[in-house]
């Protein structure tokens, strides 16, 4: 798919800005603070229907306007348009497909696939376990459009227990609540270690991207309580029983998926203690492109690719084997305040409206 | 001065109703105000025989005017089957299908502990004298998929299970005469889990 029109009104720092943009993709090269990244986050906006900076919505407005607007047309492979417009005001987010109100966000997951690189990705190798479950929550969204309701429902759950667990309850009820967790748990770690699998698959595939090393990364699930899902649902439920004191004093579910982690391994060694930074920057970036070209496989829907500023960070040689791993015919679009980045990506045009003083 | 403290009392009872918020709350109560008198007051009467004419019914906790109601005491309906609902809002939805023909048990609430609903919150005594009572071979439990629902099926099929009773859940899916391309993922994906035999 391609994203050929966006026109933004009180967003950020674009108070009102039509853009028409190649099918290729687009440079955008502009001074620090002439709006961006503003631009790259409204486009994956459109993804996944929040700022993916995790910004509230009225702290996207603009100054003092009222409220903000996006508006994009997408051409799909299939040759087909389709509009999105979202607007956000005083009484609240309205996404609109093709003039429809959206009822359900998963619908938006199973249309549109952006995905965003910038130089914070760093910290889906080295951050917490936190941002590892967001990038990967997303994706599995992305790539399972279900997944997103399993994961709430299973949020529901750990919400519910987590309640209990701070009144006087009786244990009847405790047991109830107990195996609504295993088994909404067992499912969303079924959708995250089918994912798991596939991206293991992708990166096999995958032209070595990392210097001085065999293999390219390669992840695993690492559940807070090692090993608990390869248990019984009876061992689980009595695993949770030996946990009740503990989770009664911290008066919050203590094993479950909301609290694990993936762990990102080269050659046999974590990337978080062992790799250099250099290492783990082209980690984060190849993760990113294997999870385009999965949603490519499995999903026949072309994803947009919005690199922020990402080559400022990495030599010539690495800069072209980025590009090198981004499948053709991908609409990309590359920021960056230096002109530079121009040398490697010679048949993107530049967009107007990033000049000095623009 | 505009408002007053009845304005604001009415403003506050209107918006404590659900599904209405300040806003709308407030433009209901200028709108009240701003009819004739004896419309406004209309309200207020309907309001008030409603409210004073309906109880409980002692039987199924169903809202009615007659106590027990008449879904209890029609000797029309199948003593074989006894569906347990949510609310009484679902017992009026059921109804409208038309279809089932069997009694009836509202519980009031789902478990939720969010809530400070445990199972105290949930008629129980009531739902086991029922069941005592009328000997029912299916107990229909007719809750909503949620986290909520699915915990409230799961306690009380853990509280019946040495009851005689063949205990049924609603089925989840496809709505029928929907397009595929219209469910949500998550009820697309769920009722491919759940397939049957052609």
């Amino acid at each position: 798919m391609i994203i050929s029109c966006l026109r933004l009104l009180n967003y950020r720092n674009h108070q009102s800005n039509s853009f028409e943009l190649n099918p290729l993709g687009n440079l955008i090269i502009g001074p620090n603070g002439s709006g961006k990244t503003n631009l790259l986050e409204a486009i994956a906006y459109c993804g996944i229907g929040k700022s993916l900076r995790l910004h509230k919505d009225d702290q996207i407005t603009h100054y003092d306007a009222e409220g903000w607007r996006i508006g994009a047309v997408f051409s799909l492979d299939s040759g087909s348009t389709m509009e999105l417009e979202i607007t956000y005001s005083a009484s609240g987010k309205l996404l609109k497909l093709d003039g429809t109100p959206l009822k359900m966000l998963s619908t938006l997951f199973e249309y549109i696939k952006i995905i965003y690189l910038a130089p914070e990705d760093l910290s889906l190798i080295s951050g917490s376990p936190r941002k590892r479950r967001q990038f990967f929550d997303l994706a599995i969204s992305q790539l399972f459009p279900a997944y997103i309701g399993v994961l709430r429902g299973f949020l529901q759950v750990v919400a519910q227990r987590n309640a209990l667990l701070k009144t006087q309850y009786d244990p009847q009820q405790k047991r109830i609540w107990d195996s609504g967790l295993i088994k909404a748990n067992k499912e969303v770690l079924s959708y995250r270690l089918h994912y798991l699998e596939l991206l293991n698959q992708q990166f096999e595939q995958m032209p070595n991207i990392i210097h001085s090393v065999e293999q390219n990364p390669c992840f695993s699930y690492q559940a807070q309580l090692k090993d608990f899902q390869d248990l019984s649902e009876a061992e689980q439920l009595a695993h949770l029983q030996k946990l009740e004191q503990r989770e009664q004093l911290w008066q919050r579910s203590l094993v479950g998926a909301h609290l694990d982690d993936y762990e990102v391994s080269l050659d046999g060694k974590s990337m978080k203690d062992y790799a250099s930074q250099g290492q783990k920057r082209m980690a984060a970036i190849a993760l990113k492109l294997a999870h385009a070209s999965l949603l490519q496989n499995h999903t026949s829907i072309k994803p947009i690719l919005l690199f922020d500023d990402i080559f400022a960070e990495l030599d010539a040689e690495h800069s072209r084997m980025v590009k090198s791993l981004v499948n053709n015919g991908l609409q990309v679009f590359v920021a960056s305040p230096k002109p530079d980045v121009a040398e490697i990506w010679p048949e993107l045009t530049q967009l107007a409206g990033f000049g000095r003083g623009a | 001065m505009l408002k007053s403290p009845r304005f604001d009392e009415l403003v506050a009872k209107l918006s404590s109703l659900p599904g209405i918020g300040k806003k709308t709350a407030q433009r209901l109560a200028w709108h009240l105000l701003s009819i004739p008198k004896e419309k406004a007051l209309e309200l207020s009467t309907a309001i008030q025989n409603a409210v004073e004419s309906y109880t409980t019914c002692s039987i199924c906790c169903m809202l009615t005017e007659t106590n027990p109601c008449t879904l209890c005491t029609s000797p029309e309906r199948d003593d074989s089957q006894l569906c347990v609902v949510e609310s009484h809002s679902d017992v009026f939805t059921l109804e409208s299908m038309n279809e089932y023909r069997g009694r009836y048990y509202v519980l009031g609430h789902l478990l939720s502990p969010l809530d400070g609903y445990g199972p105290d919150a949930l008629g129980i005594p009531g739902l086991l004298k029922r069941i005592e009572e009328l000997k029912p071979e299916e107990l229909i439990l007719a809750l909503k998929p949620s986290a909520e629902g699915e915990a409230t099926i799961h306690y009380l099929t853990e509280l019946l299970q040495d009851q005689p009773l063949k205990i049924t859940r609603l089925s989840v899916g496809l709505p029928f005469g929907g397009d595929l391309e219209y469910s949500g993922a998550l009820t697309l994906a769920n009722a491919f889990k759940r397939r049957f035999p052609a």
